[in-house]
């Protein structure tokens, strides 16, 4: 036999190398989370919240309506963890929406992800004067509502949808705080006293972004005007966000 | 370990690299639906509310 069939030898497996395997396998997947974690909340969550919100839109849109008179509506005090408004936000996004449910608590509203918006129960409701204040995450593994709130210019636009119609408010400024300053909860944000007129939309959410949450950013706006679900969903809205007509998403630095 | 991998699996090399790319891709899906979702439960969230 001129070629006699030779045994393959093959060197023993050394512990050394299994160990050295698993590391490699392990390190991919822990590289695969850090890359699967962003995809999740920033492309899965955010499109499962705007198709949330279409729903609850096209839900209140087949509702009787009671005919506006002329005065802005306040919504009723909303049950715990009920949802009860949409935000909508073109500077988070031209297709940003996102639900708002009653309190702030933590594994019934801000860590779900078909919630992710509270609405602290002691500030006041969108219609009324005094403070309607908000918190949401800005970064994290599960729902990143308000992550892009950096991105707020003063006289950007964000629209409070509820089930009477449409509040603007106007972004005017954002401060950084340290979480014991309650008193950006109170009906004019930092100052005592009765309530006046001004009718305020608060957003609260943890400072740095990414890097622990040991203050917190505070994003204030103003109510400008009410629109009822009648005449449909304010112009403004509708420029800016491409599921609602608008042809092209404006860049950042155009004047809207 | 890799090696005993590539023995597991019979038939000519390209059938067998075929195997384990389809293997690799069931092994991604099971990261992606259920693996990941846990970890991220596991993580820790950060405060975002005032006064808490």
């Amino acid at each position: 036999m001129r070629h006699g069939r030779r045994k393959r030898r093959r060197a023993r497996l050394s512990p050394l190398t299994v160990i050295g395997e698993l590391l490699l396998l392990g390190g991919l997947g822990v590289l695969g989370y850090v890359v699967w974690q962003p995809w999740h909340t920033g492309v899965t969550v955010t499109a499962k919240q705007s198709d949330l919100v279409a729903e609850l839109s096209a839900k209140w849109d087949a509702e009787p309506q009671k005919p506006y008179d002329g005065t802005v509506p306040v919504p009723e005090k909303p049950a715990p963890s009920e949802v009860f408004a949409s935000l909508w936000v073109p500077s988070f996004g031209t297709t940003y929406a996102n639900q708002v449910a009653e309190t702030t608590d933590w594994w019934t509203v801000l860590n779900l992800d078909d919630k992710g918006i509270g609405h602290y129960e002691t500030t006041q409701m969108p219609g009324e004067p005094g403070n309607f204040v908000l918190a949401g995450h800005r970064s994290g593994p599960l729902i990143n509502s308000f992550r892009e709130v950096m991105n707020l210019r003063v006289g950007d636009p964000l629209f409070v949808e509820t089930k009477d119609g449409w509040y603007t408010y106007r972004f005017r400024s954002i401060e950084y705080v340290l979480p014991t300053e309650t008193d950006v909860l109170n009906p004019f944000p930092r100052l005592d006293g009765n309530p006046g007129e001004d009718e305020i939309l608060t957003l609260t959410t943890c400072h740095p972004k990414l890097a622990g949450s040991d203050e917190r950013a505070i994003a204030y706006s103003v109510f400008e005007g009410f629109q009822p679900r009648s005449d449909g969903p304010p112009a403004e809205l509708k420029k800016l966000n491409p599921t609602m007509g608008a042809t092209q998403a404006p860049r950042g630095d155009q004047e809207s | 370990m890799f090696s005993m991998i590539w023995r597991f699996f019979p038939g000519p090399a390209w059938l067998r690299v075929i195997v384990l790319l389809l293997v690799a891709a069931a092994v991604v899906y099971a990261l992606i639906t259920y693996v990941y979702p846990w970890v991220a439960l596991q993580l820790p969230e950060q405060e975002v509310t005032v006064g808490t």
